[in-house]
Protein backbone atom coordinates (compact mmCIF):
# COMPACT_ATOMS: atom_id res chain seq x y z
CA UNK A 1 0.00 0.00 0.00
CA UNK A 2 3.03 2.12 0.73
CA UNK A 3 4.30 1.80 -2.38
CA UNK A 4 1.62 2.16 -4.41
CA UNK A 5 1.16 5.72 -2.10
CA UNK A 6 4.39 6.60 -3.42
CA UNK A 7 3.68 5.42 -7.06
CA UNK A 8 0.14 7.83 -7.02
CA UNK A 9 2.78 10.56 -5.18
CA UNK A 10 5.53 10.99 -7.73
CA UNK A 11 2.69 10.91 -11.18
CA UNK A 12 1.08 13.43 -9.46
CA UNK A 13 4.51 15.54 -8.84
CA UNK A 14 5.24 14.67 -12.56
CA UNK A 15 2.34 15.25 -13.58
CA UNK A 16 2.06 18.93 -12.33
CA UNK A 17 5.32 19.54 -12.73
CA UNK A 18 4.90 19.42 -16.71
CA UNK A 19 4.16 22.69 -18.21
CA UNK A 20 2.79 21.59 -21.32
CA UNK A 21 -0.02 19.22 -19.60
CA UNK A 22 -0.87 21.55 -16.96
CA UNK A 23 -1.65 24.13 -19.23
CA UNK A 24 -3.51 22.63 -21.76
CA UNK A 25 -5.31 20.21 -18.88
CA UNK A 26 -5.60 22.98 -16.07
CA UNK A 27 -5.28 26.29 -17.19
CA UNK A 28 -6.35 26.66 -21.27
CA UNK A 29 -10.08 25.37 -20.61
CA UNK A 30 -10.31 28.17 -17.92
CA UNK A 31 -8.99 30.66 -19.92
CA UNK A 32 -11.61 29.32 -22.91
CA UNK A 33 -14.18 29.81 -20.59
CA UNK A 34 -13.63 33.07 -19.47
CA UNK A 35 -13.43 33.92 -22.71
CA UNK A 36 -16.40 32.56 -24.29
CA UNK A 37 -18.45 33.13 -21.11
CA UNK A 38 -17.12 36.71 -21.54
CA UNK A 39 -18.04 37.17 -25.31
CA UNK A 40 -21.78 35.52 -25.15
CA UNK A 41 -22.76 37.22 -22.08
CA UNK A 42 -22.07 40.42 -24.02
CA UNK A 43 -25.74 39.09 -25.60
CA UNK A 44 -24.80 36.85 -28.08
CA UNK A 45 -27.59 34.88 -26.71
CA UNK A 46 -25.64 31.75 -27.26
CA UNK A 47 -28.14 29.66 -25.12
CA UNK A 48 -30.81 31.01 -27.42
CA UNK A 49 -29.97 29.61 -30.42
CA UNK A 50 -29.08 26.17 -28.47
CA UNK A 51 -32.41 24.54 -30.29
CA UNK A 52 -33.41 23.25 -26.75
CA UNK A 53 -35.83 24.68 -24.26
CA UNK A 54 -33.09 25.61 -21.38
CA UNK A 55 -33.34 29.42 -22.07
CA UNK A 56 -37.62 29.10 -22.30
CA UNK A 57 -37.75 27.68 -18.88
CA UNK A 58 -36.81 30.36 -17.54
CA UNK A 59 -33.64 32.24 -19.12
CA UNK A 60 -30.26 30.46 -17.98
CA UNK A 61 -27.07 32.47 -18.08
CA UNK A 62 -24.95 31.33 -21.06
CA UNK A 63 -21.39 30.75 -18.37
CA UNK A 64 -24.41 28.25 -16.74
CA UNK A 65 -24.45 26.67 -20.08
CA UNK A 66 -20.65 26.27 -20.78
CA UNK A 67 -19.80 25.17 -17.47
CA UNK A 68 -20.76 21.61 -17.85
CA UNK A 69 -19.42 22.24 -21.44
CA UNK A 70 -16.02 23.28 -20.17
CA UNK A 71 -16.16 20.44 -17.73
CA UNK A 72 -16.74 17.61 -20.51
CA UNK A 73 -14.38 19.53 -22.95
CA UNK A 74 -11.12 19.33 -20.08
CA UNK A 75 -12.35 15.91 -19.03
CA UNK A 76 -11.76 15.01 -22.73
CA UNK A 77 -8.70 16.21 -23.26
CA UNK A 78 -7.08 15.02 -20.24
CA UNK A 79 -8.06 11.51 -21.13
CA UNK A 80 -7.26 11.61 -24.96
CA UNK A 81 -3.94 13.50 -24.77
CA UNK A 82 -2.41 10.88 -22.00
CA UNK A 83 -2.22 9.13 -24.73
CA UNK A 84 1.57 10.73 -25.63
CA UNK A 85 3.67 10.29 -21.79
CA UNK A 86 1.72 6.60 -22.08
CA UNK A 87 3.95 6.48 -25.51
CA UNK A 88 6.91 8.45 -24.30
CA UNK A 89 6.73 5.84 -21.10
CA UNK A 90 6.62 2.75 -23.61
CA UNK A 91 9.40 4.15 -26.03
CA UNK A 92 11.65 4.86 -22.92
CA UNK A 93 11.73 1.75 -21.86
CA UNK A 94 9.87 2.94 -18.76
CA UNK A 95 7.38 0.56 -18.22
CA UNK A 96 10.44 -2.40 -19.37
CA UNK A 97 12.04 -1.07 -16.20
CA UNK A 98 9.28 -1.45 -13.80
CA UNK A 99 8.98 -4.91 -14.87
CA UNK A 100 12.30 -5.75 -14.12
CA UNK A 101 11.42 -4.53 -9.92
CA UNK A 102 9.08 -6.72 -8.37
CA UNK A 103 5.96 -4.50 -8.68
CA UNK A 104 3.34 -5.46 -11.53
CA UNK A 105 3.55 -2.49 -14.04
CA UNK A 106 -0.49 -2.83 -13.51
CA UNK A 107 -0.11 -1.63 -10.56
CA UNK A 108 1.91 1.47 -11.62
CA UNK A 109 -0.68 2.07 -14.42
CA UNK A 110 -3.37 1.57 -12.25
CA UNK A 111 -1.98 4.72 -10.08
CA UNK A 112 -1.97 6.11 -13.50
CA UNK A 113 -5.22 6.27 -13.99
CA UNK A 114 -6.44 7.33 -10.21
CA UNK A 115 -3.87 10.51 -10.81
CA UNK A 116 -5.84 11.00 -13.96
CA UNK A 117 -9.16 11.13 -12.20
CA UNK A 118 -7.43 13.29 -9.15
CA UNK A 119 -7.16 15.47 -12.18
CA UNK A 120 -10.41 15.73 -12.81
CA UNK A 121 -11.30 16.27 -9.90
CA UNK A 122 -9.44 19.60 -9.69
CA UNK A 123 -10.42 20.53 -13.87
CA UNK A 124 -14.24 20.14 -11.93
CA UNK A 125 -13.88 22.28 -9.22
CA UNK A 126 -11.52 24.92 -11.06
CA UNK A 127 -14.19 25.32 -13.63
CA UNK A 128 -17.18 25.39 -10.75
CA UNK A 129 -14.76 28.24 -8.56
CA UNK A 130 -14.10 30.43 -11.87
CA UNK A 131 -17.77 30.01 -13.23
CA UNK A 132 -19.22 31.36 -9.56
CA UNK A 133 -16.50 34.14 -9.21
CA UNK A 134 -16.20 34.99 -12.50
CA UNK A 135 -19.63 35.07 -13.42
CA UNK A 136 -21.71 33.99 -10.62
CA UNK A 137 -23.20 31.11 -12.07
CA UNK A 138 -23.76 27.89 -9.93
CA UNK A 139 -24.66 23.99 -10.78
CA UNK A 140 -28.00 23.21 -9.46
CA UNK A 141 -27.35 20.98 -6.13
CA UNK A 142 -30.28 19.15 -6.39
CA UNK A 143 -28.47 16.64 -9.07
CA UNK A 144 -25.46 16.48 -7.41
CA UNK A 145 -25.37 12.65 -7.78
CA UNK A 146 -26.13 12.55 -11.61
CA UNK A 147 -23.02 14.83 -12.06
CA UNK A 148 -21.02 12.71 -9.83
CA UNK A 149 -21.92 9.62 -12.36
CA UNK A 150 -21.61 11.63 -15.51
CA UNK A 151 -18.24 13.22 -14.49
CA UNK A 152 -17.08 10.01 -13.69
CA UNK A 153 -18.49 7.78 -16.71
CA UNK A 154 -16.89 10.24 -19.33
CA UNK A 155 -13.17 10.65 -17.33
CA UNK A 156 -13.40 6.83 -17.19
CA UNK A 157 -14.74 6.63 -20.99
CA UNK A 158 -12.53 9.48 -21.77
CA UNK A 159 -8.70 7.91 -20.31
CA UNK A 160 -10.09 4.43 -21.69
CA UNK A 161 -9.99 6.05 -25.08
CA UNK A 162 -6.42 8.07 -24.47
CA UNK A 163 -5.35 4.58 -23.60
CA UNK A 164 -7.02 2.97 -27.17
CA UNK A 165 -4.74 6.10 -28.62
CA UNK A 166 -1.47 4.84 -27.44
CA UNK A 167 -2.40 1.29 -27.56
CA UNK A 168 -2.76 1.28 -31.41
CA UNK A 169 -0.25 3.93 -32.42
CA UNK A 170 3.23 2.50 -33.56
CA UNK A 171 4.47 6.06 -32.98
CA UNK A 172 4.33 9.28 -30.79
CA UNK A 173 3.70 11.01 -33.55
CA UNK A 174 0.87 8.82 -34.85
CA UNK A 175 -1.08 9.74 -31.23
CA UNK A 176 -0.61 12.92 -31.73
CA UNK A 177 -2.04 13.48 -34.73
CA UNK A 178 -5.05 11.27 -33.83
CA UNK A 179 -5.54 12.74 -29.80
CA UNK A 180 -5.06 16.60 -32.09
CA UNK A 181 -7.91 15.49 -34.71
CA UNK A 182 -9.98 14.38 -32.00
CA UNK A 183 -9.91 16.76 -29.48
CA UNK A 184 -10.95 19.31 -32.28
CA UNK A 185 -13.92 17.40 -34.02
CA UNK A 186 -14.72 17.20 -29.92
CA UNK A 187 -14.55 20.84 -29.32
CA UNK A 188 -16.27 21.62 -32.40
CA UNK A 189 -18.54 19.16 -32.67
CA UNK A 190 -19.79 18.85 -29.02
CA UNK A 191 -22.10 22.02 -28.77
CA UNK A 192 -20.23 23.80 -26.17
CA UNK A 193 -18.40 26.44 -28.13
CA UNK A 194 -20.18 26.69 -31.23
CA UNK A 195 -23.84 26.55 -31.41
CA UNK A 196 -25.01 22.73 -32.26
CA UNK A 197 -28.59 24.82 -33.99
CA UNK A 198 -26.05 26.54 -36.77
CA UNK A 199 -24.71 23.42 -38.13
CA UNK A 200 -25.69 21.39 -41.50
CA UNK A 201 -27.91 18.94 -40.49
CA UNK A 202 -25.04 16.00 -41.34
CA UNK A 203 -22.60 17.81 -38.85
CA UNK A 204 -25.26 17.75 -36.39
CA UNK A 205 -25.40 14.34 -36.89
CA UNK A 206 -22.05 13.26 -36.67
CA UNK A 207 -21.57 15.66 -33.23
CA UNK A 208 -24.23 13.39 -32.07
CA UNK A 209 -22.51 10.11 -31.89
CA UNK A 210 -19.30 11.42 -30.82
CA UNK A 211 -18.70 10.82 -27.25
CA UNK A 212 -17.66 14.53 -26.15
CA UNK A 213 -21.36 15.39 -26.72
CA UNK A 214 -22.83 12.32 -25.13
CA UNK A 215 -21.39 13.70 -22.45
CA UNK A 216 -22.28 17.22 -22.44
CA UNK A 217 -25.85 16.17 -23.55
CA UNK A 218 -26.07 14.19 -20.15
CA UNK A 219 -24.39 16.47 -18.17
CA UNK A 220 -25.38 19.81 -19.14
CA UNK A 221 -29.46 19.50 -17.99
CA UNK A 222 -27.85 17.55 -14.72
CA UNK A 223 -26.00 20.44 -13.78
CA UNK A 224 -28.20 23.16 -14.86
CA UNK A 225 -31.64 21.81 -14.31
CA UNK A 226 -30.55 18.74 -11.91
CA UNK A 227 -32.03 16.04 -13.75
CA UNK A 228 -31.68 14.77 -17.32
CA UNK A 229 -34.66 16.40 -19.39
CA UNK A 230 -33.99 18.28 -22.56
CA UNK A 231 -31.04 16.42 -23.81
CA UNK A 232 -30.64 15.73 -28.20
CA UNK A 233 -30.21 12.48 -27.64
CA UNK A 234 -32.24 9.95 -25.71
CA UNK A 235 -30.31 10.13 -22.05
CA UNK A 236 -30.13 6.54 -22.42
CA UNK A 237 -29.05 6.52 -26.06
CA UNK A 238 -26.23 9.08 -24.37
CA UNK A 239 -25.08 6.21 -21.84
CA UNK A 240 -25.48 3.56 -23.99
CA UNK A 241 -23.21 5.21 -26.70
CA UNK A 242 -20.94 6.03 -23.79
CA UNK A 243 -20.74 2.71 -22.68
CA UNK A 244 -20.13 1.39 -26.42
CA UNK A 245 -16.90 3.78 -26.58
CA UNK A 246 -15.90 2.40 -23.59
CA UNK A 247 -16.08 -1.32 -24.11
CA UNK A 248 -14.76 -0.84 -27.66
CA UNK A 249 -11.62 1.22 -26.38
CA UNK A 250 -11.27 -1.36 -23.85
CA UNK A 251 -11.02 -4.48 -25.94
CA UNK A 252 -9.22 -2.88 -28.66
CA UNK A 253 -6.64 -1.56 -26.40
CA UNK A 254 -6.16 -4.40 -24.30
CA UNK A 255 -5.45 -6.45 -27.84
CA UNK A 256 -2.88 -4.31 -28.78
CA UNK A 257 -1.59 -2.82 -25.53
CA UNK A 258 1.95 -3.13 -25.12
CA UNK A 259 4.57 -2.68 -22.35
CA UNK A 260 7.37 -1.89 -24.53
CA UNK B 1 35.15 -11.56 -0.48
CA UNK B 2 35.91 -14.09 -3.76
CA UNK B 3 34.86 -17.56 -2.90
CA UNK B 4 33.44 -19.99 -5.78
CA UNK B 5 29.83 -20.38 -4.58
CA UNK B 6 27.24 -19.84 -7.45
CA UNK B 7 25.13 -17.47 -6.90
CA UNK B 8 23.60 -17.45 -10.98
CA UNK B 9 23.56 -20.29 -12.73
CA UNK B 10 22.46 -20.04 -16.42
CA UNK B 11 22.71 -23.67 -18.70
CA UNK B 12 21.50 -24.38 -21.92
CA UNK B 13 19.91 -20.95 -22.78
CA UNK B 14 18.12 -20.70 -25.83
CA UNK B 15 15.79 -17.35 -27.32
CA UNK B 16 14.57 -16.69 -30.13
CA UNK B 17 13.25 -13.32 -31.22
CA UNK B 18 10.68 -14.17 -33.89
CA UNK B 19 12.32 -16.34 -36.51
CA UNK B 20 15.92 -14.44 -35.17
CA UNK B 21 17.66 -17.09 -32.76
CA UNK B 22 19.49 -14.42 -30.58
CA UNK B 23 20.66 -16.86 -28.01
CA UNK B 24 21.97 -20.13 -28.61
CA UNK B 25 22.96 -22.54 -26.14
CA UNK B 26 24.32 -20.07 -23.56
CA UNK B 27 25.79 -21.46 -20.15
CA UNK B 28 27.58 -20.00 -17.11
CA UNK B 29 27.75 -19.81 -13.77
CA UNK B 30 28.53 -16.64 -11.87
CA UNK B 31 30.35 -16.84 -8.14
CA UNK B 32 29.45 -14.57 -5.05
CA UNK B 33 31.14 -11.35 -4.65
CA UNK B 34 32.94 -11.25 -8.32
CA UNK B 35 32.54 -9.02 -11.04
CA UNK B 36 31.45 -10.67 -14.15
CA UNK B 37 31.97 -9.15 -17.52
CA UNK B 38 30.22 -10.38 -21.11
CA UNK B 39 31.84 -8.98 -23.95
CA UNK B 40 30.95 -9.34 -27.38
CA UNK B 41 29.80 -7.41 -30.47
CA UNK B 42 26.35 -5.46 -30.45
CA UNK B 43 23.66 -8.25 -31.39
CA UNK B 44 25.93 -11.21 -29.97
CA UNK B 45 23.14 -12.01 -27.41
CA UNK B 46 24.50 -9.98 -24.51
CA UNK B 47 21.20 -8.06 -24.03
CA UNK B 48 18.70 -11.37 -24.54
CA UNK B 49 20.61 -13.03 -21.94
CA UNK B 50 20.10 -10.31 -19.32
CA UNK B 51 16.92 -9.85 -20.16
CA UNK B 52 16.27 -13.66 -19.36
CA UNK B 53 17.86 -13.22 -16.14
CA UNK B 54 16.09 -9.86 -15.28
CA UNK B 55 12.37 -11.33 -16.25
CA UNK B 56 11.94 -9.29 -19.19
CA UNK B 57 11.94 -12.64 -21.53
CA UNK B 58 11.18 -15.69 -21.49
CA UNK B 59 13.85 -17.98 -22.85
CA UNK B 60 12.57 -21.23 -25.65
CA UNK B 61 14.47 -23.28 -23.08
CA UNK B 62 17.25 -23.75 -20.60
CA UNK B 63 17.29 -22.78 -16.98
CA UNK B 64 18.64 -19.49 -15.02
CA UNK B 65 18.92 -20.15 -11.21
CA UNK B 66 19.51 -17.15 -9.16
CA UNK B 67 20.37 -18.34 -5.34
CA UNK B 68 18.61 -21.39 -6.05
CA UNK B 69 15.28 -19.77 -7.02
CA UNK B 70 13.89 -20.41 -10.67
CA UNK B 71 14.19 -17.01 -12.71
CA UNK B 72 11.19 -17.99 -14.48
CA UNK B 73 8.11 -19.65 -11.96
CA UNK B 74 10.01 -17.31 -9.07
CA UNK B 75 10.66 -14.30 -10.97
CA UNK B 76 8.91 -11.74 -8.27
CA UNK B 77 11.53 -13.11 -5.61
CA UNK B 78 14.68 -13.16 -8.20
CA UNK B 79 13.59 -9.70 -9.08
CA UNK B 80 13.59 -8.70 -5.61
CA UNK B 81 17.42 -9.97 -5.13
CA UNK B 82 18.76 -8.14 -8.16
CA UNK B 83 19.07 -4.79 -8.97
CA UNK B 84 19.39 -3.97 -13.01
CA UNK B 85 19.78 -0.81 -15.21
CA UNK B 86 18.91 -1.22 -18.90
CA UNK B 87 20.12 -0.06 -21.42
CA UNK B 88 18.99 3.74 -22.67
CA UNK B 89 16.28 4.00 -19.73
CA UNK B 90 14.82 7.39 -19.98
CA UNK B 91 13.79 8.23 -16.09
CA UNK B 92 10.65 10.28 -15.65
CA UNK B 93 12.55 13.50 -16.75
CA UNK B 94 10.28 15.88 -14.08
CA UNK B 95 11.33 13.89 -10.67
CA UNK B 96 14.62 14.80 -8.93
CA UNK B 97 16.87 12.83 -8.31
CA UNK B 98 15.81 11.84 -4.88
CA UNK B 99 12.06 11.85 -5.75
CA UNK B 100 13.40 9.51 -8.09
CA UNK B 101 15.65 6.98 -5.66
CA UNK B 102 12.53 6.83 -3.13
CA UNK B 103 9.89 5.41 -6.42
CA UNK B 104 12.67 3.04 -7.39
CA UNK B 105 13.75 1.82 -4.00
CA UNK B 106 9.45 1.57 -3.33
CA UNK B 107 9.03 -0.69 -6.45
CA UNK B 108 10.94 -3.17 -4.09
CA UNK B 109 9.04 -2.56 -0.97
CA UNK B 110 12.03 -0.34 0.23
CA UNK B 111 11.18 2.69 2.12
CA UNK B 112 14.17 5.05 2.54
CA UNK B 113 14.56 8.28 4.76
CA UNK B 114 15.77 11.36 2.83
CA UNK B 115 18.87 10.81 4.84
CA UNK B 116 19.35 7.93 3.41
CA UNK B 117 18.38 8.51 -0.08
CA UNK B 118 21.06 11.35 0.26
CA UNK B 119 23.90 8.92 1.40
CA UNK B 120 23.19 6.80 -1.61
CA UNK B 121 23.49 9.98 -3.79
CA UNK B 122 26.66 10.69 -2.12
CA UNK B 123 27.88 7.17 -3.43
CA UNK B 124 27.65 7.93 -6.74
CA UNK B 125 28.76 11.31 -6.52
CA UNK B 126 25.16 12.91 -6.99
CA UNK B 127 24.26 14.94 -3.81
CA UNK B 128 24.60 17.95 -5.20
CA UNK B 129 22.05 16.98 -8.06
CA UNK B 130 19.89 15.97 -5.48
CA UNK B 131 17.38 18.49 -5.72
CA UNK B 132 17.88 18.30 -9.98
CA UNK B 133 15.09 16.95 -11.71
CA UNK B 134 16.15 14.00 -14.17
CA UNK B 135 16.00 16.30 -17.01
CA UNK B 136 18.80 18.71 -16.52
CA UNK B 137 21.46 15.92 -15.97
CA UNK B 138 24.31 15.64 -18.06
CA UNK B 139 24.95 12.18 -19.69
CA UNK B 140 26.99 11.00 -17.22
CA UNK B 141 25.24 11.92 -14.56
CA UNK B 142 22.36 10.18 -15.52
CA UNK B 143 23.64 6.84 -16.17
CA UNK B 144 25.25 7.71 -12.30
CA UNK B 145 22.15 7.99 -11.65
CA UNK B 146 20.62 4.73 -13.02
CA UNK B 147 23.41 2.81 -11.13
CA UNK B 148 22.16 4.88 -7.98
CA UNK B 149 18.22 3.66 -8.92
CA UNK B 150 19.89 -0.14 -9.23
CA UNK B 151 21.21 -0.27 -5.69
CA UNK B 152 18.72 1.97 -4.22
CA UNK B 153 17.02 -1.11 -2.30
CA UNK B 154 20.63 -2.81 -1.29
CA UNK B 155 20.53 -5.98 -3.45
CA UNK B 156 23.32 -8.48 -3.54
CA UNK B 157 22.86 -8.76 -7.35
CA UNK B 158 23.63 -6.26 -9.99
CA UNK B 159 22.73 -6.44 -13.00
CA UNK B 160 24.46 -3.85 -15.81
CA UNK B 161 23.56 -3.65 -19.38
CA UNK B 162 26.34 -1.67 -20.93
CA UNK B 163 26.21 0.88 -18.37
CA UNK B 164 29.03 3.28 -19.82
CA UNK B 165 27.62 3.09 -23.87
CA UNK B 166 28.03 6.43 -25.36
CA UNK B 167 29.61 7.96 -22.37
CA UNK B 168 32.59 10.13 -22.40
CA UNK B 169 36.12 8.80 -21.51
CA UNK B 170 36.55 10.59 -17.89
CA UNK B 171 32.50 9.59 -17.51
CA UNK B 172 32.79 6.11 -17.99
CA UNK B 173 35.79 6.10 -15.49
CA UNK B 174 33.69 7.64 -13.02
CA UNK B 175 31.03 4.69 -13.30
CA UNK B 176 33.50 2.30 -13.18
CA UNK B 177 34.52 3.62 -9.90
CA UNK B 178 31.04 3.67 -8.66
CA UNK B 179 30.89 -0.66 -9.96
CA UNK B 180 34.24 -0.94 -7.96
CA UNK B 181 32.37 0.36 -5.14
CA UNK B 182 29.47 -1.84 -5.75
CA UNK B 183 31.87 -4.61 -5.18
CA UNK B 184 33.63 -3.55 -2.44
CA UNK B 185 30.03 -4.06 -0.62
CA UNK B 186 30.13 -7.50 -1.30
CA UNK B 187 27.84 -6.86 -4.37
CA UNK B 188 27.74 -9.88 -7.23
CA UNK B 189 27.94 -7.57 -10.33
CA UNK B 190 27.25 -8.68 -13.77
CA UNK B 191 27.76 -6.31 -16.85
CA UNK B 192 27.72 -6.47 -20.46
CA UNK B 193 30.48 -4.45 -22.67
CA UNK B 194 31.75 -4.25 -25.79
CA UNK B 195 34.73 -2.73 -24.62
CA UNK B 196 37.07 -4.68 -23.67
CA UNK B 197 38.99 -2.11 -21.62
CA UNK B 198 36.04 -2.17 -19.34
CA UNK B 199 36.44 -5.74 -19.20
CA UNK B 200 39.73 -6.40 -18.19
CA UNK B 201 39.65 -3.33 -15.80
CA UNK B 202 36.38 -4.39 -14.19
CA UNK B 203 35.74 -8.05 -14.03
CA UNK B 204 37.32 -10.67 -12.45
CA UNK B 205 36.29 -13.19 -15.27
CA UNK B 206 34.47 -12.48 -18.28
CA UNK B 207 32.47 -14.73 -20.90
CA UNK B 208 33.27 -13.35 -24.80
CA UNK B 209 29.56 -14.01 -26.81
CA UNK B 210 29.08 -13.47 -30.73
CA UNK B 211 26.90 -14.67 -32.72
CA UNK B 212 24.51 -16.37 -29.87
CA UNK B 213 27.37 -18.52 -27.95
CA UNK B 214 29.89 -18.05 -25.66
CA UNK B 215 32.91 -18.49 -27.38
CA UNK B 216 35.71 -18.34 -24.03
CA UNK B 217 35.27 -18.28 -20.47
CA UNK B 218 37.87 -17.43 -17.74
CA UNK B 219 40.22 -14.47 -16.03
CA UNK B 220 41.22 -11.74 -18.51
CA UNK B 221 44.93 -13.00 -17.99
CA UNK B 222 43.85 -16.51 -18.55
CA UNK B 223 42.33 -15.68 -21.71
CA UNK B 224 45.25 -13.91 -23.36
CA UNK B 225 47.71 -15.91 -21.63
CA UNK B 226 45.55 -18.62 -24.26
CA UNK B 227 47.22 -16.89 -26.92
CA UNK B 228 50.66 -17.71 -26.48
CA UNK B 229 53.42 -15.27 -25.82
CA UNK B 230 52.95 -13.58 -29.03
CA UNK B 231 53.47 -9.69 -28.86
CA UNK B 232 52.12 -7.33 -31.24
CA UNK B 233 54.74 -4.96 -32.23
CA UNK B 234 53.49 -2.18 -34.86
CA UNK B 235 55.56 0.63 -36.30
CA UNK B 236 54.75 3.25 -39.19
CA UNK B 237 57.64 2.56 -41.89
CA UNK B 238 57.53 2.50 -45.41
CA UNK B 239 58.91 -1.09 -46.74
CA UNK B 240 59.48 -2.51 -50.20
CA UNK B 241 58.50 -6.29 -50.68
CA UNK B 242 62.30 -7.51 -50.50
CA UNK B 243 62.09 -5.40 -47.26
CA UNK B 244 58.72 -7.68 -45.86
CA UNK B 245 60.14 -10.87 -47.05
CA UNK B 246 62.97 -10.40 -44.41
CA UNK B 247 60.85 -9.46 -41.89
CA UNK B 248 58.60 -12.43 -42.10
CA UNK B 249 61.80 -14.66 -42.09
CA UNK B 250 62.91 -13.21 -38.51
CA UNK B 251 63.20 -15.16 -35.43
CA UNK B 252 59.95 -15.25 -33.59
CA UNK B 253 57.95 -13.84 -35.88
CA UNK B 254 54.34 -15.50 -36.55
CA UNK B 255 52.28 -13.32 -38.93
CA UNK B 256 53.40 -9.72 -40.22
CA UNK B 257 50.65 -7.47 -41.96
CA UNK B 258 51.34 -4.28 -44.15
CA UNK B 259 48.79 -1.98 -45.51
CA UNK B 260 49.69 1.82 -46.50
CA UNK B 261 53.01 1.93 -44.19
CA UNK B 262 51.71 0.48 -40.85
CA UNK B 263 53.39 -2.69 -40.78
CA UNK B 264 52.50 -4.93 -37.84
CA UNK B 265 53.94 -8.28 -36.47
CA UNK B 266 53.01 -11.05 -34.29
CA UNK B 267 55.97 -12.52 -32.52
CA UNK B 268 56.77 -14.30 -29.27
CA UNK B 269 60.49 -12.47 -29.28
CA UNK B 270 59.64 -8.28 -29.20
CA UNK B 271 62.99 -7.27 -28.59
CA UNK B 272 65.01 -9.38 -30.74
CA UNK B 273 62.20 -8.70 -33.47
CA UNK B 274 62.83 -5.06 -32.90
CA UNK B 275 66.18 -5.00 -33.02
CA UNK B 276 66.09 -7.24 -36.25
CA UNK B 277 63.39 -5.21 -37.60
CA UNK B 278 65.19 -1.91 -36.72
CA UNK B 279 68.54 -3.19 -38.71
CA UNK B 280 66.34 -3.85 -41.74
CA UNK B 281 65.14 -0.27 -41.57
CA UNK B 282 68.18 1.35 -41.51
CA UNK B 283 69.86 -0.29 -44.12
CA UNK B 284 67.19 0.51 -46.35
CA UNK B 285 67.57 3.71 -45.46
CA UNK B 286 64.07 4.21 -43.88
CA UNK B 287 63.10 5.02 -40.18
CA UNK B 288 60.76 3.77 -37.66
CA UNK B 289 58.21 5.62 -36.16
CA UNK B 290 55.19 5.24 -33.87
CA UNK B 291 56.97 1.89 -32.60
CA UNK B 292 54.42 0.23 -30.05
CA UNK B 293 54.77 -3.08 -28.32
CA UNK B 294 51.42 -4.56 -27.20
CA UNK B 295 50.75 -7.50 -24.70
CA UNK B 296 47.68 -9.59 -25.89
CA UNK B 297 44.74 -8.32 -25.03
CA UNK B 298 40.77 -9.09 -24.96
CA UNK B 299 40.53 -7.75 -28.45
CA UNK B 300 43.21 -10.35 -29.76
CA UNK B 301 41.09 -13.07 -27.95
CA UNK B 302 38.06 -12.07 -30.05
CA UNK B 303 40.03 -11.49 -33.08
CA UNK B 304 41.32 -14.42 -32.66
CA UNK B 305 38.26 -16.45 -32.46
CA UNK B 306 36.10 -14.79 -34.92
CA UNK B 307 38.39 -13.00 -37.12
CA UNK B 308 36.54 -10.05 -36.52
CA UNK B 309 37.21 -6.90 -34.43
CA UNK B 310 34.43 -6.76 -31.35
CA UNK B 311 33.22 -2.99 -33.06
CA UNK B 312 33.61 -4.04 -36.87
Amino acid sequence: MKRFYISLKMIFLSAIRNRTSTFFNLIFPMLLFLFFGYIYGKGGGYANVTGTSFTQSGGISEALWLLPGIISISIASNGIFNSIPMITLREGGVFRRIQATPMPVSQYLLARIVIQLVIVVIQVVLAIIIGAIAFNVHPAGSGWYLDVAFILVGAIVFITIGQFIAAISPRIETANIISQFLNLALVFLSNIYIPFAIMPDVIQQIGRALPGLLMVDVLRPAMILGNVSQTLNNPLVDLAGLGLYFIVALVISARFFRWS
Amino acid sequence: MQNNKTVIRIQDLYVSYGEVKAVKGVSFEIYEGECFGLLGPNGAGKTTTLSCLEGLKKPDSGTIMVEGLDAVSDSVKVKQMMGVQLQDTTLFPDLTCTELVELYASFYNVFLSRKQIIAYLEQFDLQEKARSRAKELSGGQRQRLALALAVAHDPRIVVLDEPTTGLDPQARRSIWESIRHMRSEGRTVILTTHYMEEAETLCRRVGIIDHGKILALDTPHALTSALGEASTLSADVELEDEHLEKVKALQGVSSVSYTEGQLEIQTTQSQQTLADLQMIAVSAGRSLRNVNIRQPNLEDVFLSMTGRKIRD
